[in-house]
This record gives structure tokens, C-alpha cells and sequence, in this order.
């Protein structure tokens, strides 16, 4: 794999750029693979990175049957963080978190990760009380999170609606230093490329039609390009998992929705933290390209459509120029829309199903961007030991039936 | 050479109006009627910009949304707008215009140098580097050089979009010779027609092409038109985008006149005839200002007079360019055809067969070479065929189909739901193009016409063997070597290229470079054009204002509380106001500090007698033979062994068995109750009771009704509320705790409930709302005789937390049981199905180590407790065991009190907790969580 | 606490608003009783010469059944029922409503014109109900000579007249007379 450096960069501009090679192969399926990984995403690209570079299995192959990362990786809104409220999903992000802090320099990828911080803004006492309960929760987990008071808060969003006016008075919230946003095209690039360079097959264009299944245990899959034998069958297709996993008669509880996003055109430097105001529903940061992303709720119809309605397209919106009136000024640039897989406590399944060499992780909603580096190396340990981190055995599907459910949003009392 | 005005020329300037704003500081002249960009080009002004990633000189491209350079910071009075395209925006009196992106004019950009370095700086160059430190350290002076305009923080528009929805037979989406040709037989067989056009008038090229429809002057015909949808019941929307397709024949307009409007339109039939787009020629330096597309050129000649220089050369391959020449040379601009065909027909203007192969200038065009040899000019339009507009076609499902004959992509049919017409269906011929649109408008079936069999004599593509750099997109400063690079590292599928590049994500959002990138990465990877796909299109079809999209939806308008009926009284005595649960509520009466307020009303309500406005809470009239059974099956207390005239507390459970509502329900008669449920819930419990009713009970058996707002409820409170009730002429009925009754109040008849949350004697009296004042004046007369006071909820939430009366989603979680709660009996008593039963007895229901509900004390103090505090061990490691739900100070107990839940709280109760909060820790007492009175003593007054 | 102060105010007896070529006004709403079930029996037994309206549907009469579902209706009348809340055998369930719906006359060629400022789609004509969502909220419209009557839940009128307002103060017509 050829080093991305200042230095090579220089080299290379004196020769018009000719030696670069690709980012990673575009492989050719083989009959067979120690590990097979379907879903090209993020997820499911960093599993098979984690499988090379920590497990030395990288007899493996992703199958993906579009274009890598043309699926939620990117489609998201880019937010990187870890405010969360049980300490199963504050470890579950956090570890993220903590792999996304060092990824650019493992990968030799820059998916710039701007640690420009996170606030959850809250207008009435009761949300400030959540606000409390949740910042405490973090504290208690070794996560950095405080209480922000309403000038502090005012500070890091100086552009906000304190007008008389406005219709929500900001009176403070949760403040993540840590958290902030990254180049979500580049995260799945970053990963395939290394997963390459360890000798991962990547293999696009290649949908996966029926898992082949004898004795109990996984032998291998069938695709449009003929089937592929292996006894490691990992499952990171966000949306079409479920469709996957009724070919071995596994139900899973996940309602897929349409979640859409907006961009800004692009203008100089105006917002400099990730904002989620709980009075609107509203979240949004600024690209480094200069453009307003922004994002609210879902599109409360089951879809695999990846498009959105006008309903929630105005509501957004509107609470976007309610929170920052400034940005009447500008205009709306791009508008999609990507599936989210739900699962009815808003957390994500991870861990085996059906025959014994299978393992699902998948379910994670509107939240799987900023979990990526973590989904890919709890599926990796799950895939290569047969068994679940300590992390990962909260997130089993196995929960629904002992009644342990995660809900975040419930439990954190931010509307969902 | 630069731009000049011509002096006649210019349909539609009004010479009698000349006008004059300001461009990076210069005057620059023109007349009512200039767009921005005709007025720039007429007063020779050439650079309106600098290129976003090299800071090149750019000049004005086209002539609508599709310009990817003159982006421009516009004022005008109050009004501010940073990316405003020149080709749309009205020039005024007093604009001032400034460049974007550049610094401190676009002529003389400070960071032009940036240019002499990109050979370092190629498509996605900052993957492959700014990783030696955080991207922090870089982050900030990259992200200054990036963007466009400015958000000027002083400028907040107003919310004055109006969102109107409207209906249509016939929906046709652009104005030109199809568009109007459709509308016109459309109307004319009676439908309601609605045309929408982008631009301020109806024709489409034809307003500087000229030309027949029909046999008719085109202007006489686009009049008929006009009349005709009118008197059909239509209406013709012009300066109006139509920028989104969504589901079920839903479309989004944008009407950018006065009023502006943000419509959202309904149409049984959709007709599309939103024309072409005129693509460049391709050559080295091809960004230089002064290169232009020849369409838009003559577009400003004729329109506004606004000639791009006096020395042209024309690039094409069609005939499509010879009236731009011929037009222009009428206008006494030197043009010269650089005809790339190889058998090229003469049509009386000079012409060179050949291509051009570079462009030169530092500063605009002074020459190019052509076949090899240097021919001086100032200017240079590019005829570089036509990609048909077909954003809404996709938008709406439909698929695309590589043309070869053609060149083009056109709608593949039967893909999307609406008819395609025109130039946006690859159909140039004026005449076939208005027979099309006419078949559409009256529903007839086009003649089926045999495509041009052989592909046109010469197709303009990006040529890699040419030296130097050529533009791909222009606003993005992408080139064709980077093309070639992201093929070179794999990124050939078109999202990639696209993602890779930023070829297409700028703000002309690809509309002249898209066919460009797909065609250069197709001849790359050797690939035809179909198996490299194309990129999706996605609303909106061109920029639209924030504001429009949000609509009036703002300050009291956006996502309003609901208000009380006596709000005026409450005010009146001196109330503030909160929202709880969706209600405008008044928190305290009086002037003060508000927890001291609130303390001193929650005191007198204690010693004497307090009235507050309970209205908000659920009223739910639930009625039938099966009300009994719908009860017991959608609640966690049994319903059906409650007597008429009682009352009784109980939950609504969710499938997982979480606490969902709580609340009393109230019954009246043997298949007649009323439910009360928490004020934010109303809809939610209705909802659910809906459900078990179709799918359980049976829709004949049991019937819901919202009473919720007919009624005003005041609540009298306290050891003295008998009293206070008799001296406010109201008789009360002989109720026990917990029982339900009626009396009369100004003939009316007045439900009283002897229900309370505050732990005293208290009485719900409700009466219509239009009785309400009334009711208000007897008990506010009566009030102070008693030393009573109005309380707002603040004093209220003191008084149930004193009792350990939970609120939901305070003191509840998304974990929260009942037997958390203390209610374990029905749990383990009831044997017939419920919703949530089955949740109640998992491993985890049935575990040790739930959170349950207990009281706090500490004893370090006055200070009270942080809600939102966490419990934790007092030895250790630090691990939560719960958190504080609500905590206050309690005037009746005279010392804090909380309520908490708490990991196997009831067995810890006297034992101790330590309470975290921000790193401080205190220690605290468990107890129950009621702390006032735990044997309902003061109950009965 | 610094909250925010709330001063606008609904639209009292007497007031009008002018809006996209009408005028609202408050009208007159009777006694409500809202009844399910059998209407045809409700509606005989406690309001014999009411009409059962959809939609914008035109009435001149004081007393009035106001379809909201199949089997779900809004009785306004100019006296109170003779009946009780309750359920009754002849298959109908019924409940005192009070005051719960606040009453708008949208008088003018422009009422559906403010309708179309707060439908999320085209106006359901021809709909054998009267219900609909109006900016979000739930609400029933039944027709006049004059134009259209809005039935609202009184908590929401404040909302609905600085809407209605709004209207008339930045919008103009939305349709040419």
C-alpha cells in the first residue's frame, strides 16, 4: 500500500500524479474465504479490518452489492460521540470514539475527525434535569460530559435565537467536548483500503441471495456471482439484514424508516460545534467545505425508499431558522435520505443468530455513523472467537426475550 | 475586450429606468429589468469571481441556474443575501454586490497564488495528508478558505413565506414552446391547467431565438395560452422554481415574486417540458472568463442588449450555433465558427472546421489555439450540444437511457409518472417538440418517430491527450486529470467520482459538469456510458431559500402550547406562565422569587386551602357495554370491579410492560367511565385505547370521546376547601375519598371529584368552559375569606413530591414497571390477559436489582439535592445505582426532600446512599418515598 | 426563570381578521354532545332535523351533526340535549362535549384560499367527513352561504388566529379574484 504523506503527496505532484494505485482492489470472488462479511458499508468494511489486523484471519471477502459506503456511511450527518445514557451504550460508543480518535493515523487515511465538541441544548427545567441526569451518567463512566449554563452555552453557538422573540430561551445543556464530526465517504474508504492492503477481497456489485446452511452451522452463501463457501458469515447490511436473515428462518425486530438530511450551500466559517436543541429536534453542524448540515426526525413510514416527504423536510427546517434566524439567509443545497433499521429500544443487535457461525450487527437507526470503528471490532471478536466481548453481550438479540432492553431515548427522555 | 451594451437591442430592459449598484466597490450601471449578470457583462465588468480551490479568474458561463461562477454577496437596504447567482437576481438602485470567496476584490484576489501550487493540491488531496497533527490544528484555516458568501449575523429574515397547497388536473412544468403548446390543449379540452415557469415570462428560447408555434408569431400564441388555461380555471405561476417531485403527486414550488410563496401542489397529471442545457466545449484553460456558453450569450444580446465581447469565436457541431453567430454579428461583434464537423455546411458566417485546443489569458480570453495556430479573440462560446433537464423525472422514480443517436440521456418511458416534451426528452426540432407537447396536453399518443439512426457527425468530449488543464466543474474546481486520478485509485463508479471529486456537489449542483464526469470516467475505464450509471438526482432542482421551506413557522407561532380558557384570569392575578406538557401553565402567582413563591403558595395550600387550574389533565369519556372490558384490557388496575360514583388510580402499561401514563379513572355508570390521563398524553392514551378497541373489543362495544378541552376543572386544595366551597355557594356532594359526584352550578350541571394529588382534601370542580369564569370569580371571592390563595403547578409539584406522587417521564423512566413503583398486586394477583402482562415476569421484570421508586433525606443542610444527581455505593467502585427524580425543599417538612429511583431501593430503605453530581458527592438517607403524612391522614381535611 | 413571555392572545367576540379576500370572525357554537355508534339513531333521537355533514358541506340550520368518522359525529344544537351522557341501548354512545370546540367563520371567496394556507395537501372535497388536519391540528369544516366554518379545540385558538393573522399580513391573496 502506498504511504499517504505530505511527502508523497509533493512526489507525486512532480510526476502529474501517476503513481497513485487504487484505494483498494476490486476483487474477483474466491470459492472460498475464512470469513465472509456482507455489507460494504462501514461497519462491515472496518469488521473486515479488525479481522486482518487483530484476529490474522484475512482470508476474508466483503460482498457489497452496490458501491462501498452507498448505503447510511454516506448518507449520514457525520456526527461523532458518546453522550449517552447507560453505561452499556456509553461503553458501546465510547469505545467508537476512542478508535475513531486514532484512526486516521492506523488507517494512513485522513477522515478528518473534528473533535469540535457537542451540544444537547435544552429550554425548560425539566430538560435541564435530564440534561443533568444524563451528564452525570457519562461522568460516572469515565466519559467526559458536564452541565453548561445558559451563557456558556450561549457562547459555543453564538449565531443562536436569544431575541426576545425566540421561541425557545436556551438555558444550557450537555456539553461533549470530545464529540464533533468526520468525513463520513472517507471513513469507508479508509477502511477498505487497509482492509485491502491485509488482503481482504472487496468485492462490489455482488448481492447475496440465500445463506447456505448444513448441520446447523453456516456453509457458505449464494450470490450473483456464484456461491461463496466459508464457515464465518458476518452480517452488517443495516436495512437489508433482516431480509438476509429470513433465509434461515430468523426473524429480527427492525422497522425500516426514511431518515433525511439537508445540506446548506456552502458559506465561511459561522457555526463551530455540533448543536442538538431539544425544543426543535434540530441538529446541525458545519462541513469544513463551509455547508450546514442539518437533520431532525424520521419519516414516520415504514420505507426502503431512501427518500423523504415534505412534512418533515419543512418541519426541520423550520426549527432550524427558529434556532438560528441568521440562516434565513441561506438556501437549501441537497436533500436525501437514507434507510434507518429501528429496533423498538433504539439500540443496536449485535451478536450470533440462526446457525452456529453467524453473527448480526445491524439495528443501529438513525445512530450508526459514529459507531462504526466499534460495530466493525466487536463483529470482528464476535466472528473470530465465537463469542462476545463484554461490550457487545448487552446488544444481543437475546435481550428482548430477558426483558433488558437499552432505551436510550426513552431513558434519556429525549423524544424519539 | 469585455462586454458592451448594445444600444437597441434588449427586450427586456427598460431604458427609461437606469439604475446603478456598486460591484467590489465599483459602479457598475444598468437598467430596470437587468438581472445581475446582464448588467455586469453590458458594463464590461469580466471577472466576477475566483474559483473555490486555485482562486482563478472566472467570468459569467450561462444564463440561469445552471451558472457555476457568479455566485455573489448581495445587499440591498436591510435585505441580505450571500449566494446569490448573478443570472437570477434582479439588479436595483443601490445594491451593494460583492465577490465571494475572494479577498479583497475579485480582480484582485490576494490568494491567486494558490494556483502556482496545484500540482499539489488535486482532487482529494487532504485524504492523503494533514494527518502529523489532529485535523484540529488544521481545521481552522482550511475551513476558512473554504465556503462561499458570509452569514451576517445582524440579519435575521423574517418568516413571511406563505405554504399554501393547491390542486391541479394538469400540472406543466416549464414554459417554453412544448411547455406552453401542452398547457394550451390541455385547457382547451377543459382542465385545469397549472403552468409553472422558472423565468418572468412564457417562451423559453424562443424569447431570443424567435420562431412559429403552430404557424403563430410565438408571443401571439403564448398569449392565447395565457387566456385560455385562465378561463379553464388554471393559473400561470411564473418566477416560480418547481424544485421538488415527492410521493403520491406531490410537488414543491417555490414563487419567488411578492408575495413569495412555498406551494405545495396535487396534480393528476404531469406534463414535463423543462427544456435543455447547453453543454461546454472542452479545452485547455477552458475556465477563463470570456469563455461562455453560446446559448446564454445570445440569451443576454437579445434580452438585455448585453453583448460578452467583440472578438467571438464560436465553437460547435451543430447547426444549433449558427443563429447565435448570425445574431451576433448582426449586432456588429467579429465572430468566427470553429466547426468541429467534418462535413460542416456553410451558412455565411467565417468558420475554421476544426476544434479549439486551449484558451489563453492571465486575466480573460486574448487568444486561443486553434488546429494547432494562435487566433486572437476576446471571447469564446461553446455550442456544445444539449443535456436535457430531467432533475424532476428522477426526483420522481424515473430512469434514464443512453441515447447514443442523440448523445444525450433521455427519460426511459414508463419510469416515472409524467410525460416528458421537449428538449428535456432530447427532442430539439421546434416543430416536433410543440406536436409532442400538444399530444401530451390533450392526452392523444404521440406519433411514434424513428430516432435518428446515426449518432450526429461530432460529439464534443473531454480530451485527455490535450496538454494543459481543462474545467470539469467549474465552481469545484474539478479537472479532467482529476477524473483520471480517481479512476487511477478506483473511484470509477459515478457516486464515487462524484464523492471523491466534489464533481457536482457545488451549488450549479453538476448541471454543466455531470454529463462531462460521466462521460470522461466512461472513456477511462473503457466503459460505455450506461454501465457507468448516473448519479441520482435528489430535490431540490436548484438552491431554495431556508425560508421558504420553513414557512411562518416561527416565535409564537411555531410548535404553540395550548392555552387555558381562564388564562386572562390567571394573568389578571398576577400569574407567570410555563409550558408543562404542552400547556401555557402558570407556574407561580405574584411577583418574587420564583422557588420562594412557590414555597409560600404550597404552605398556604397546606394550612388553609389552595385553587389551581387543573384543565389540562386527559378527559377521556369511555362508553359502551365493553368499557369495562377495554379498561382492564389496555390498563395494569382493574377497572371493571370500580363502583359508579368511585374513583380509583391506576397505569397504562406498553407491550414491554414500562410504565406508560398513569392516572384515576372515574366511574360514572355501569358502562360509562371517564379517564384521566397526564396532560402531554391525551392523544397518546386515546390512541392506544383506539387500538385495543378495533382490534380487541370490538368497534360496536365501546366508544372514546375527548372531553378534554370542554371543561374547565379548578382544583380546591386543602384543610379548608369544605369551607372554602360553602362560602363560594357551591354545594357540595357527600363524597368519601375517592368518590365522584354532581351538583349544580348556574344550572349547569358541575361534575365533582374528590381526588387528590396534593395529599389534602380536595375537590375537582369542572364545568364547561364557558362557564369557567364564572366559577373562577365565586372562588377567587371566596379565596380570601379563607386565607387561601391561588397556586400555580410549581406549588402543586412541591405538594405531590411531599407524598411521593410520581409524574411520568420525571419520576418514570424508559425502564420503569410498575412493581418499581410499589404496585406489585396486580402483578401478581390479576390472572386475565392485560397489555404488558407478559413483560412483567422476564428474567429481567422479575431481577433484583430493578430501580425502585424511594424518598431521600440528607442532613448536611438546607441545600437541596440536584435533580438529575446519581446514587451511588459508598464504597467502591463508581457505579451508578439510580439517579434523584425530583427534589425540592419541603415547606411542610421544613427540610429537602427528593425522590429517587434506586437500585433495590426499598430493601436499602434506612440505610445510606451517597449522591453524586458533578464530581461532589453527599451522603443521604433512604426512605420512603412518601415523606408527609404516609397514613393519608389529611386526607379527609 | 427567563422564559418566554407569551402575549398574543385569541380572537375575542366581535373581533375580525382579514385574510386572503375573507373575513374570520367568531362564531356562535351551541351546545356540543359528541356521539358514536349508531348515528342514525343518535342523531333521530336527539337532533331529528339536523343534517349530517361532510366536508365543507353547506347548512343553514341551527342544529347540525358534524361527521368525524363512520360512526363518530359532533351534535350542535341550539339547546342542550335532552338525553344523558352515557351509553344508550338504542346503540349510541354520547358525551356532554361542553365547550370543546371554538368556532371560526371564514366569510368570503377567499375561504378556501386560508384553508390552503394550512393543508399539508389538496382539500379532501367531496370527504363524507368533516375532519382534517389545519397546521397540524385536528380540526372539522363545515360550509356557510358565505364560505366555511373551522371547528377547533379551544386550547389551539390563540395559535390559530396569530396564524390566520399572519396570513393576512404577508401572504395576499393566493389565488386572483
Amino acid at each position: 500500500m502506498k504511504r499517504y504523506s505530505a511527502l508523497s503527496l509533493f512526489r507525486e505532484g512532480l510526476r502529474a500524479h501517476r503513481g497513485w494505485q487504487p484505494a483498494w482492489t476490486k476483487a474477483r470472488p474466491k470459492p472460498a474465504y475464512d470469513a465472509v462479511v456482507v455489507g460494504g458499508g462501514g461497519h462491515g468494511l472496518a469488521t473486515a479490518y479488525y479481522l486482518a489486523r487483530i484476529h490474522g484471519i484475512n482470508r476474508v471477502a466483503v460482498l457489497e452489492k452496490g458501491w462501498i459506503g452507498g448505503g447510511n456511511t454516506g448518507r449520514n450527518t457525520t456526527v461523532c460521540r458518546s453522550n449517552y445514557f447507560y453505561p452499556e451504550s456509553v461503553a458501546l460508543y465510547d469505545l467508537a470514539l476512542r478508535l475513531y480518535e486514532g484512526l486516521s493515523r492506523e488507517l494512513n487515511y485522513n477522515i478528518m475527525l473534528s473533535q469540535r465538541g457537542m451540544l444537547i441544548a435544552a429550554h425548560t427545567p425539566a430538560q435541564m434535569e435530564i440534561c443533568n441526569r444524563i451528564a452525570n451518567a457519562m461522568q460516572l463512566n469515565n466519559v467526559d460530559g458536564k452541565l453548561m449554563g445558559p451563557e456558556e452555552a450561549a457562547a459555543r453557538v453564538p449565531l443562536i435565537n436569544t431575541g426576545p422573540d425566540a421561541r425557545y430561551k436556551l438555558m444550557g445543556g450537555i456539553w461533549q467536548g470530545r464529540a464533533g464530526t468526520a468525513r463520513h465517504d472517507a471513513v469507508a474508504w479508509a477502511y477498505a483500503r487497509a482492509a485491502s492492503a491485509l488482503g481482504v477481497d472487496i468485492i462490489e456489485g455482488c448481492e447475496v441471495a440465500g445463506i447456505d446452511v448444513q448441520n446447523g452451522a453456516v456453509a457458505g452463501v449464494e450470490t450473483t456471482f456464484g456461491p461463496i463457501r466459508t464457515e464465518r458469515l458476518g452480517l452488517a447490511a443495516a436495512g437489508a439484514t433482516p431480509g438476509l436473515t429470513a433465509h434461515v428462518g430468523v426473524d429480527l425486530p427492525i422497522h425500516d424508516y426514511a431518515l433525511q438530511a439537508f445540506v446548506s450551500e456552502p458559506v465561511k466559517p459561522c457555526l463551530d460545534t455540533v448543536l442538538l436543541y431539544l425544543g426543535t429536534g434540530t441538529y446541525v453542524s458545519q462541513s469544513d467545505k463551509g455547508e450546514l448540515v442539518f437533520g431532525g426526525g424520521l419519516d414516520r413510514v415504514p420505507t426502503h425508499g431512501q427518500r423523504g416527504n415534505l412534512p418533515v423536510q419543512e418541519a426541520v427546517t423550520a426549527g432550524l431558522l427558529e434556532m438560528f434566524p441568521a440562516f434565513g439567509q441561506l438556501r437549501l443545497l441537497r436533500q436525501w435520505a437514507g434507510v434507518v433499521d429501528v429496533v423498538p429500544d433504539s439500540s443496536p443487535l449485535i451478536g450470533p443468530v440462526g446457525p452456529s457461525g453467524l453473527h448480526i450487527n445491524c439495528g443501529w437507526g438513525t445512530g450508526g455513523f459514529k459507531a462504526i470503528p466499534a460495530g466493525g471490532w466487536l463483529l470482528s471478536h464476535l466472528m473470530a472467537k465465537g463469542e462476545h466481548h463484554e461490550i457487545s453481550r448487552p446488544f444481543d438479540l437475546d435481550r428482548f426475550a430477558r426483558g433488558r432492553l437499552i432505551d436510550e431515548a426513552a431513558g434519556s427522555g429525549i423524544a424519539h | 475586450m469585455t462586454g458592451w451594451r448594445h444600444q437597441t437591442l434588449g427586450r427586456n430592459i427598460d431604458r427609461s429606468k437606469p439604475l446603478r449598484f456598486s460591484f467590489d466597490g465599483q459602479d457598475v450601471d444598468g437598467f430596470a429589468g437587468d438581472t445581475l449578470a446582464s448588467a455586469l457583462i453590458a458594463s464590461g465588468q469580466r471577472i466576477l469571481g475566483r474559483s473555490f480551490k486555485y482562486h482563478r479568474p472566472r467570468g459569467l458561463w450561462g444564463m440561469g441556474a445552471e451558472e457555476p461562477n457568479a455566485v455573489l454577496d448581495v445587499r440591498h437596504g436591510s435585505e441580505h443575501w450571500p449566494n446569490t447567482r448573478a443570472t437570477l437576481a434582479r439588479a436595483q438602485d443601490g445594491m451593494t454586490v460583492t465577490s465571494v470567496n475572494a479577498w479583497p476584490t475579485a480582480r484582485g484576489d490576494m490568494f491567486r497564488l494558490m494556483d502556482l501550487a496545484h500540482r499539489f493540491l488535486p482532487a482529494g488531496f487532504y485524504y492523503k495528508t494533514f494527518m502529523a497533527l489532529p485535523w484540529r490544528f488544521y481545521e481552522p484555516m482550511i475551513r476558512r478558505m473554504a465556503g462561499l458568501g458570509r452569514v451576517d449575523p445582524s440579519c435575521a429574515p423574517r418568516a413571511d413565506v406563505a405554504q399554501v397547497s393547491a390542486e391541479c388536473d394538469v400540472l406543466v412544468i416549464g414554459a417554453g414552446p412544448a411547455g406552453i403548446a401542452a398547457a394550451k390543449a390541455a385547457a382547451e379540452t377543459g382542465k385545469r391547467v397549472w403552468l409553472v415557469e422558472e423565468s418572468s415570462q412564457l417562451g423559453g428560447t424562443l424569447r431570443w431565438r424567435g420562431g412559429e408555434i403552430g404557424g403563430t408569431p410565438w408571443q401571439e400564441f403564448a398569449a392565447a395560452t395565457r387566456e385560455i388555461v385562465l378561463a379553464a380555471g388554471g393559473r400561470i405561476l411564473t418566477e416560480t422554481t418547481l424544485w421538488g417531485a415527492f410521493d403520491h403527486g406531490s410537488f414543491a414550488a417555490w414563487e419567488r415574486g411578492v408575495p413569495e410563496r412555498h406551494w405545495r401542489i396535487r396534480s393528476t397529471r404531469t406534463i414535463l417540458a423543462s427544456g435543455g442545457i447547453e453543454r461546454p466545449v472542452w479545452f485547455a484553460n477552458n475556465d477563463l472568463p470570456g469563455v461562455m456558453s453560446a446559448e446564454a450569450a445570445f440569451h443576454h444580446l437579445i434580452l438585455y442588449g448585453a453583448a460578452p465581447g467583440r472578438r467571438v469565436l464560436l465553437a460547435m457541431a451543430s447547426d444549433r450555433g449558427v443563429p447565435v453567430a448570425r445574431a451576433l454579428t448582426d449586432a456588429g461583434v467579429e465572430v468566427t465558427l470553429v466547426d468541429a464537423r467534418k462535413t460542416p455546411v456553410d451558412c455565411g458566417v467565417p468558420r475554421v472546421t476544426g476544434r479549439i485546443e486551449a484558451a489563453h489569458g492571465r486575466r480573460g480570453v486574448d487568444s486561443a489555439t486553434v488546429n494547432g495556430k494562435r487566433i486572437a479573440c476576446d471571447t469564446i462560446l461553446c455550442a456544445g450540444g444539449t443535456t436535457p433537464t430531467l432533475h424532476i423525472w428522477c426526483q420522481a422514480g424515473g430512469k434514464l437511457d443512453w441515447d447514443a443517436s442523440r448523445d444525450m440521456l433521455v427519460p426511459r418511458p414508463g419510469t416515472a409518472p409524467m410525460t416528458v416534451v421537449g428538449a428535456a426528452a432530447g427532442v430539439l426540432d421546434l416543430e416536433t417538440a410543440v406536436e409532442d407537447g400538444w399530444a401530451a396536453g390533450s392526452e392523444i399518443e404521440a406519433t411514434n418517430r424513428p430516432a435518428p439512426k446515426s449518432p450526429p457527425d461530432h460529439v464534443f468530449r473531454p480530451d485527455p491527450s490535450l496538454p494543459g488543464r481543462q474545467w470539469i466543474d467549474l465552481q469545484n474546481d474539478v479537472t479532467l486529470k482529476d477524473v483520471t486520478l480517481a479512476a487511477r485509485e478506483g473511484f470509477s463508479s459515478v457516486e464515487h467520482l462524484k464523492r471523491y471529486t466534489t464533481l457536482g456537489m457545488a451549488t450549479d449542483q453538476g448541471r454543466t459538469s455531470n454529463f462531462a464526469g460521466l462521460t470522461a470516467m466512461a472513456a477511462v475505464t473503457d466503459r460505455t456510458i450506461p454501465a457507468t450509471g448516473t448519479t441520482t438526482y435528489r430535490p431540490p432542482f436548484q438552491p431554495v431559500p431556508l425560508r421558504a421551506i420553513a414557512g411562518p413557522a416561527r416565535g409564537a407561532l411555531y410548535h404553540a402550547p395550548k392555552r387555558l380558557t381562564l388564562e386572562d384570569m390567571h394573568r389578571a392575578a398576577g400569574a407567570r406562565f410555563r409550558e408543562y406538557g404542552g400547556w401555557l401553565r402558570p407556574a407561580t402567582y405574584g411577583a418574587g422569587d420564583e422557588t420562594t413563591v412557590a414555597r409560600i403558595e404550597a404552605q398556604t395550600a397546606r394550612q388553609s386551602v389552595g385553587v389551581f387550574d387543573a384543565s389540562p389533565l386527559g378527559k377521556l369519556d369511555v362508553i359502551g357495554p365493553g368499557a369495562a372490558d377495554l379498561l382492564d384490557f389496555t390498563g395494569y388496575v382493574r377497572m371493571s370491579t370500580l363502583k359508579p360514583g368511585r374513583a380509583r388510580y391506576g397505569f397504562m402499561l406498553s407491550e414491554t410492560g414500562i410504565v406508560y401514563d398513569d392516572g384515576v379513572v372515574l366511574r360514572l355508570a355501569e358502562d360509562h367511565f371517564l379517564v384521566s390521563t397526564s396532560s402531554s398524553h391525551v392523544e397518546g392514551v386515546r390512541y392506544r385505547l383506539e387500538d385495543a378497541r378495533q382490534d380487541r373489543i370490538g368497534r360496536g362495544r365501546v366508544f372514546i370521546h375527548d372531553i378534554t378541552q370542554g371543561f374547565t376543572t379548578l382544583t380546591v386544595t386543602g384543610p379548608k376547601a369544605r369551607e372554602m366551597c360553602r362560602k363560594a355557594g357551591i354545594e357540595l356532594p357527600d363524597l368519601p375519598h375517592m368518590g365522584v359526584g354532581q351538583t349544580s352550578f348556574e344550572g349547569s350541571p358541575m361534575r365533582v371529584a374528590r381526588i387528590s394529588f396534593t395529599g389534602d382534601l380536595s375537590y375537582e370542580l369542572s364545568v364547561p368552559a364557558n362557564l369557567a369564569h364564572a366559577l373562577h370569580d365565586r372562588l377567587d371571592t371566596a379565596l380570601p375569606e379563607v386565607g387561601g390563595c391561588w397556586i400555580g403547578l410549581e406549588a402543586v409539584l412541591i405538594l405531590r413530591a411531599e407524598k411521593g406522587f410520581i409524574l411520568i417521564g420525571k419520576d418514570t423512566d424508559g425502564a420503569t414497571m410498575p412493581h418499581d413503583l410499589g404496585w406489585g398486586g396486580p402483578r401478581t394477583r390479576r390472572e386475565d390477559e392485560y397489555i404488558g402482562k407478559r413483560s412483567l415476569f422476564t428474567p429481567e421484570a422479575q431481577g433484583d436489582k430493578r430501580r425502585q421508586l424511594v424518598g431521600l433525606r440528607v442532613r448536611d443542610g438546607d441545600a437541596v439535592i440536584a435533580t438529575g444527581s446519581h446514587l451511588i455505593e459508598d464504597q467502591g467502585a463508581r457505579r451508578s445505582l439510580g439517579f434523584v427524580t425530583s427534589s425540592c425543599f419541603s415547606p411542610t417538612l421544613k427540610r429537602p426532600i427528593a425522590l429517587a429511583l434506586l437500585e433495590n431501593g426499598r430493601d436499602r430503605i434506612g440505610g445510606s446512599v451517597q449522591v453524586f453530581n458533578d464530581g461532589e458527592v453527599r451522603s443521604a438517607e433512604v426512605t420512603m418515598a412518601c415523606a408527609f403524612d404516609p397514613k393519608g391522614e389529611y386526607l379527609d381535611g | 426563570m427567563d422564559e418566554r413571555l407569551w402575549t398574543d392572545r385569541a380572537l375575542a367576540d366581535g373581533e375580525a381578521i382579514a385574510a386572503a379576500g375573507c373575513r374570520i370572525s367568531r362564531s356562535g357554537t351551541g351546545h356540543q354532545t359528541l356521539v358514536s355508534g349508531d348515528l342514525t339513531a343518535a342523531i333521530s333521537m336527539l337532533a331529528p332535523d339536523a343534517p349530517l355533514l361532510g366536508f365543507a358541506e353547506v347548512s343553514d340550520t341551527p342544529e347540525q351533526a358534524i361527521r368525524i368518522a363512520r360512526d363518530h359525529a359532533l351534535l350542535v344544537t341550539s339547546n342542550p340535549v335532552q338525553e344523558d351522557p352515557g351509553w344508550h341501548s338504542a346503540g349510541f354512545a354520547l358525551s356532554d362535549a361542553g365547550n370543546r370546540f371554538a368556532c371560526l367563520d371564514l366569510a368570503g371567496h377567499g375561504a378556501m384560499d386560508v384553508l390552503a394556507h394550512g393543508l399539508a395537501s389538496a382539500a379532501p372535497v367531496g370527504s363524507p367527513s368533516a375532519a382534517l388536519y389545519f397546521v397540524g391540528l385536528p380540526v372539522l369544516v363545515t360550509g356557510t352561504r358565505t364560505g366555511l366554518k373551522l371547528w377547533v379545540d379551544q386550547a389551539h385558538l390563540t395559535y390559530l388566529t396569530g396564524f390566520i393573522a399572519r396570513i393576512g399580513r404577508n401572504a395576499g391573496p393566493a389565488f386572483d379574484s
